[in-house]
């Protein structure tokens, strides 16, 4: 006991120390917590709307991880598309960094117009800012094949080109690109989805914020700003440890 | 050249098993014929640049040929060309009478490179049924065994290339390129990265592995011991533009081993070919 506490204070003795110094801040000059609520008053919220937070923030994660992976699925798929027909990856490229270029906040409304409020359209948001870094991670990867794998190949009667070279070869080659694009994207896709309930008002740790700061409970509000980095790191952690398990066997 | 192929034959029925010398006599390697190959690289800016010039050479059905010669004199690029991987500027190859496309066509052929060129994310067992794969043909387990077993890693059949040593990926990749049972055996130094004692380990079983099999085995190294000691033939190539300098005929008895390495021939025949390649390399050097 006394040594998990010890192991935590050595990790983290940088948060802990903040959380003390933002407390004492708090309580010595009396602040008010419409100004800034108390680390105290966060979790006191949090505890007392359990199920409330609970719900939102799994409902949060359920459309950032749909969108993730349907844009994860998305991408793969044009960008096997591309790899076959270059003349198609040549205009898919220029799209991408074009899409990619248009910031979020300006991205959501021009989205919400076409598709209507609600968390469908959250979900498309996430799976089209999730699509395109997936598509030029996939496709790069589909053509990093090394020459001696491409002799070999053609060495057996396999043109480079086909479906079995596809399928056998270009395919399993990209798995480390696609693992560090999954990496990459999970925190952003949280956020993406994070930004755009909070900019369309859809259900969500987003929108909670929005609605508890509106309604002056910067206690709840602060509470579901720290849940979302919670959760945040939470997907990174996850899908670090995935991409660390799987690539191993991609080291020759 | 005719009394190659039957030396080749009856030292390989002398040496396999009874049942592996009967599948030798079903299946006929092929023999090799090149004609006048050159290639030439275009290097861009009107540049180019003879990799390989005016090269005549026949290779008997299931003779050994060894090719040596300096670094950058066009031992690859012929290789790629015999292998159907680039096609000559100028000049025919033919295997078996036929063009190597169409070796490559009726998996007639296989390759094993410097670089082992192993899938990562496959077993051992599947980097060897990996041609069956990529051919498009229904996996032949028991061929697959079989092979992993010539090359003495049946123990190791599920392990992951990262968890072999630099000789076992050699060997699953030798193993690999044997899997199809081609009549054309392509080696492009694949024992360059071994030490020195792996690599005589090495040598002894891929003879051991060509007395078994029915396979014209055109091997490009830079160890000319290893050359002696593995080839009927030795062709010495000279550099810039890539020709063929000398042929040499290794007449050493076979199964060869260890112990043939200290014999006069073999010390000859070694010491007549590193004068010859320094001589060849210096005079690249001063032109
Ligand atoms: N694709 C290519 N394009 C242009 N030049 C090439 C190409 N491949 C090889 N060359 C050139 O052809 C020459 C012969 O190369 P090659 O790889 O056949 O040499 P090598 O005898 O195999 O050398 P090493 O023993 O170092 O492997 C070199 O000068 C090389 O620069
Ligand atoms: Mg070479």
């Amino acid at each position: 006991m006394i040594s998990t506490l010890k192991g935590i204070w050595t990790r983290y003795w940088g948060i802990l120390i903040l959380l003390a110094a933002w407390q004492f801040f708090v309580s010595i000059n009396n602040i008010n917590s419409i100004v800034a609520p108390s680390p105290q008053g966060v979790v006191l919220s949090l505890i007392n709307n359990a199920d409330y937070f609970a719900g939102e923030a799994l409902r949060t994660t359920l459309t950032a991880s749909g969108g993730l992976l349907l844009g994860l699925l998305l991408g793969i798929v044009i960008a096997a598309l591309a790899w076959s027909t270059p003349t198609l990856s040549g205009l898919l490229m220029p799209m991408a960094l074009l899409l990619r270029s248009i910031p979020i906040v300006a991205f959501v409304p021009i989205i919400v117009r076409i598709a209507g409020y609600g968390t469908h359209t959250v979900l498309i948001v996430t799976t089209v800012l999730s699509f395109f870094p997936c598509y030029v991670f996939a496709l790069s990867g589909f053509q990093e094949v090394a020459q001696v794998r491409k002799d070999f190949c053609r060495s057996v009667g396999c043109k480079t080109v086909g479906w079995r070279f596809f399928r056998y070869v270009a395919m399993p080659t990209a798995v480390p690109n696609i693992l560090t694009a999954l990496r990459v994207l999970a925190p952003t896709a949280l956020l993406v989805a994070l930004v755009a309930e909070f900019l369309i008002g859809a259900d969500g740790l987003g929108y909670v914020m929005l609605r508890a700061r509106s309604d002056l409970e910067m206690d709840k509000s602060w509470a579901a700003a720290l849940l979302a980095s919670v959760l945040s790191v939470t997907f990174f952690a996850l899908f670090s440890w995935f991409d660390k398990k799987y690539r191993s066997n991609w080291q020759a | 050249m005719i009394s190659n192929t039957s030396h080749a034959q009856t030292l390989r029925a002398s040496a396999g098993e009874p049942e592996k010398a009967e599948s030798a006599s079903s299946t006929s390697p092929s023999e090799i014929a090149l004609t006048n190959v050159s290639k030439t690289f275009a290097l861009g800016k009107g540049q180019t640049l003879d990799a390989v010039s005016n090269v005549d050479l026949n290779i008997a059905g299931g003779e050994f040929i060894a090719l040596i010669g300096a670094s950058g004199c066009g031992k690859s690029t012929l290789l790629r060309m015999i292998a159907g991987l680039e096609d000559p500027s100028q000049g025919s190859i033919t295997i078996a009478g036929q063009s190597p496309e169409d070796c490559i066509k009726r998996h007639k052929l296989g390759i094993a490179m410097q670089e082992h060129g192993l899938m990562p994310w496959l077993s051992a067992w599947n980097n060897v049924a990996m041609p069956f794969r990529l051919a498009g043909l229904p996996i032949d387990k028991k061929r697959v065994d079989e092979l992993l077993a010539l090359v003495e890693l049946a123990d190791f059949a599920q392990a992951m290339p990262k968890q072999l040593s630099g000789g076992m990926k050699q060997r699953v990749s030798i193993a690999r390129a044997l899997v199809l049972k081609p009549d054309v055996l392509i080696l492009d130094e694949p024992f360059g990265a071994l030490d020195a004692v792996t690599r005589r380990l090495m040598n002894n079983e891929l003879q051991r592995i060509w007395s078994q099999q029915p396979t014209t085995t055109i091997l490009v190294t830079h160890s000319v011991e290893e050359a002696v000691f593995l080839a009927d033939r030795i062709c010495l190539m000279s550099p810039r533009p890539g020709r063929l300098e000398l042929i040499e005929e290794v007449e050493l008895n076979r199964p060869r081993g260890l112990d043939t390495m200290h014999e006069p021939e073999f010390r000859q025949i070694l010491a007549k070919l590193t004068t010859a390649l320094d001589d060849v390399c210096t005079q690249g050097s001063r032109q």
